[in-house]
Parts: structure tokens; C-alpha cells; sequence
């Protein structure tokens, strides 16, 4: 009896060798610090720019960013560590970056945009603040899902399907959101 | 080909097979509706790409650090509480059952070591390396019922 039940620990102890992330996420869990700053450094942008995307607000999408981190950290222990880490992350930020748009209406204010400073002239300065501020207005106007649709497509570069599988929507809808916001936004353009 | 907004958005995606882009693009060429739209399409992704988000503040992430590690943890003590109990209690229990003149057989005492053992393979096949922390009380009370099991089977084994 006793040597089975070291054979089976034994088999508990020499299993195949965890995955970084499994790793990263074990760390994490065990209270220790430096693992936790990796795991921030390596995902703050991606969700920073999301939040930015949603926010338009350099400070609000900081905010944002920092709730996400502490809900994820709060939400570790449910994440599959034969899986990779990115899609659970992203997952995780996306439901709580839609949930506080909806719940507490967020501000969301034009996007600080950089087009106008990098104008070579002041005259095109001028046109280039005034599409950004435009391209910024319609996308405030869109629902929050088209809008991180859209923010996932641009910042993040998936694909429809894979925005999808962050959303728990199907390929098709994603589509179907994304056709609709960039038509809203092409309207918004041609009016000017 | 007709006219088809959405196909333009699909071109301008580059999720057109190469037949496909060649059949719309000599669409487009003949219709100026669709040239119009495809150009509209496409001003719209330039102005969606050139929107890009700017870098975070250099101190982003001390503050995540700083903030998320000060807040009481939520869920991390429940489960090493759960963890501790069940070990603490495991030899108490032990020393309870095997001290009980308890009228089992010495059979269904091995079909159970074994029963128990199956159990504790099968649970440590099936969890993701690096996620048994979240099942330790599990794999805690099943080697605890094992190796209360064990001792009760060799005890009746010496009696015997």
C-alpha cells in the first residue's frame, strides 16, 4: 500500500514540465512579487490601450487598467494552466472593461490624438484634429461592444475569431459588429 | 457581381480569396458607386489605425503593483485554511478509527485502499500541472481516508 501511494505521488512529482505561464500564474499565486511585475509589465500596454480605446482619457484608462490588474489577481486561481495565458487575460479584461461602461457609464472623452502635432504644417495640422476628433465622436456614439470590437481589431490586431473568443461572440457577429462600426464611422467621414 | 458593402470591408480586411479580390476589383472599376465606398472604407481604416492609443505613464506599473498587492486577499486563505484543516486533522482521525473495534472486513478493507488510490491516480492525471493547489483539500482528504484505510487494514492484518 505504502508503495503505491509513493508511485502515484511520484507520478504527481515528475509529471510533464509545467508551461511558463502555468509557471508565471503558480508564482503569482504563492505570493510572490517579482513574478507578479512580470505578469503586469507583460500585459499593461495591451489593456491600457483597450481601456484607452473605450475611455479616450489617459487618466480614466490608468484607472481602468488598475481595476483590471486587480481583478485578474483576484481571479488567478480560476485560470486553466494548460491553456495559454493571453486569451484568459484578455477575456477576463474585456468582460470588466464592458461591465463598468455599462454599469457606471464612464466618461469618455475624445481621443487625445498626436495626428495634430505630427502635421508637418498648421494647415494640416488643423485637418487632422479635426478628423480625429470626428473619428473620436463616432466611435463614442457606437455601443460599447462595436467599440471594443473595434479596439481589439486596431490595438490588438486579432482577428475576428479570436475577438470572438475573447467576446463569447461568433465569428459572424464580430463581423457584423465591425462592418456596422466602420460604417457608422465612414458615414461620419464622408460628412465631413 | 453586384454591389455588396460588405465585401468592400472584407477587401479592405484582406479576407478575399485571390479570385474573389480580382472578380470585385474589376466590379469596382466599372461601378462608381462601389469606387466610392471602397474609398470611403478605406479612409475610415486608415483613420481607425493612425488612432492609435499613446504609451502609459513610466510608473504604471509600481502603482498596479503597489495598489493590487496592498488590497486583504480574497481568495488565497479560504483555500490554505482548507489545506491546513485537513492535514491537522488527518492524524487525529487516523488515531480515532483505527482505535474503533469497527467489524470490517479485511476485503472491502483492501478494495477500499485500492478504491482510494484509483481515485487519487485519477485525480492527479486529470488536474493541470500547476493548478493542484486549487484541489489540495481534495487530494489532502483523499490521502487522509487512504491512509486511515492503510492502517486499519494492516492492524486487522496483525490481529488476524
Amino acid at each position: 500500500v505504502i508503495r503505491a501511494s509513493l508511485a502515484t505521488w511520484e507520478a504527481l512529482l515528475t509529471a510533464a514540465p509545467e508551461s511558463p505561464d502555468a509557471e508565471l500564474a503558480r508564482r503569482i499565486l504563492a505570493g510572490d512579487r517579482e513574478a507578479f511585475e512580470a505578469f503586469v509589465a507583460r500585459f499593461q500596454t495591451s489593456i491600457f490601450r483597450i481601456a484607452y480605446r473605450m475611455t479616450g482619457n489617459t487618466a480614466e484608462a490608468e484607472d481602468l487598467t488598475q481595476e483590471v490588474f486587480l481583478r485578474l489577481y483576484q481571479n488567478l486561481s480560476s485560470y486553466d494552466t494548460a491553456r495559454p495565458l493571453s486569451p484568459w487575460v484578455s477575456r477576463v479584461a474585456c468582460h470588466h472593461v464592458l461591465n463598468r461602461l455599462r454599469k457606471a457609464r464612464l466618461r469618455t472623452d475624445p481621443i487625445e490624438g498626436n495626428e495634430a502635432d505630427a502635421a508637418p504644417n498648421p494647415e494640416e495640422a488643423l485637418v487632422a484634429r479635426r478628423e480625429s476628433e470626428r473619428v473620436s465622436a463616432a466611435l463614442r456614439e457606437l455601443p460599447p461592444r462595436l467599440r471594443l470590437a473595434i479596439a481589439l481589431k486596431y490595438e490588438d490586431g486579432m482577428t475576428a475569431e479570436e475577438i470572438g473568443n475573447v467576446m463569447q461572440a461568433g465569428r459572424n457577429t464580430v463581423k457584423t459588429w465591425l462592418f456596422r462600426a466602420r460604417e457608422s464611422l465612414r458615414r461620419t467621414l464622408d460628412g465631413l | 457581381m453586384g454591389c455588396d458593402p460588405r465585401r468592400l470591408h472584407a477587401l479592405v480586411d484582406g479576407e478575399l480569396t485571390g479570385r474573389e479580390e480580382t472578380a470585385l476589383r474589376e466590379h469596382v472599376a466599372s461601378c462608381a458607386s462601389c469606387r466610392d465606398a471602397l474609398a470611403s472604407v478605406e479612409r475610415a481604416d486608415q483613420a481607425l489605425r493612425a488612432g492609435k492609443a499613446p504609451l502609459p505613464s513610466a510608473d504604471l506599473t509600481a502603482r498596479i503593483v503597489h495598489h493590487v498587492l496592498s488590497q486583504p486577499s480574497r481568495r488565497r486563505v479560504p483555500a490554505l485554511l482548507v489545506g491546513a484543516v485537513a492535514l491537522i486533522a488527518c492524524y487525529p482521525l487516523a488515531q480515532l478509527v483505527t482505535a474503533l473495534p469497527l467489524p470490517v472486513d479485511l476485503r472491502w478493507l483492501g478494495l477500499l485502499v485500492d478504491g482510494l488510490d484509483g481515485a487519487l491516480k485519477t485525480a492527479v492525471s486529470t488536474i493541470p500541472v500547476g493548478d493542484a493547489r486549487s484541489v489540495l483539500p481534495w487530494l489532502g482528504a483523499i490521502l487522509a481516508a487512504q491512509a486511515i484505510a492503510s492502517i486499519l487494514l494492516l492492524r486487522r492484518r496483525e490481529a488476524a
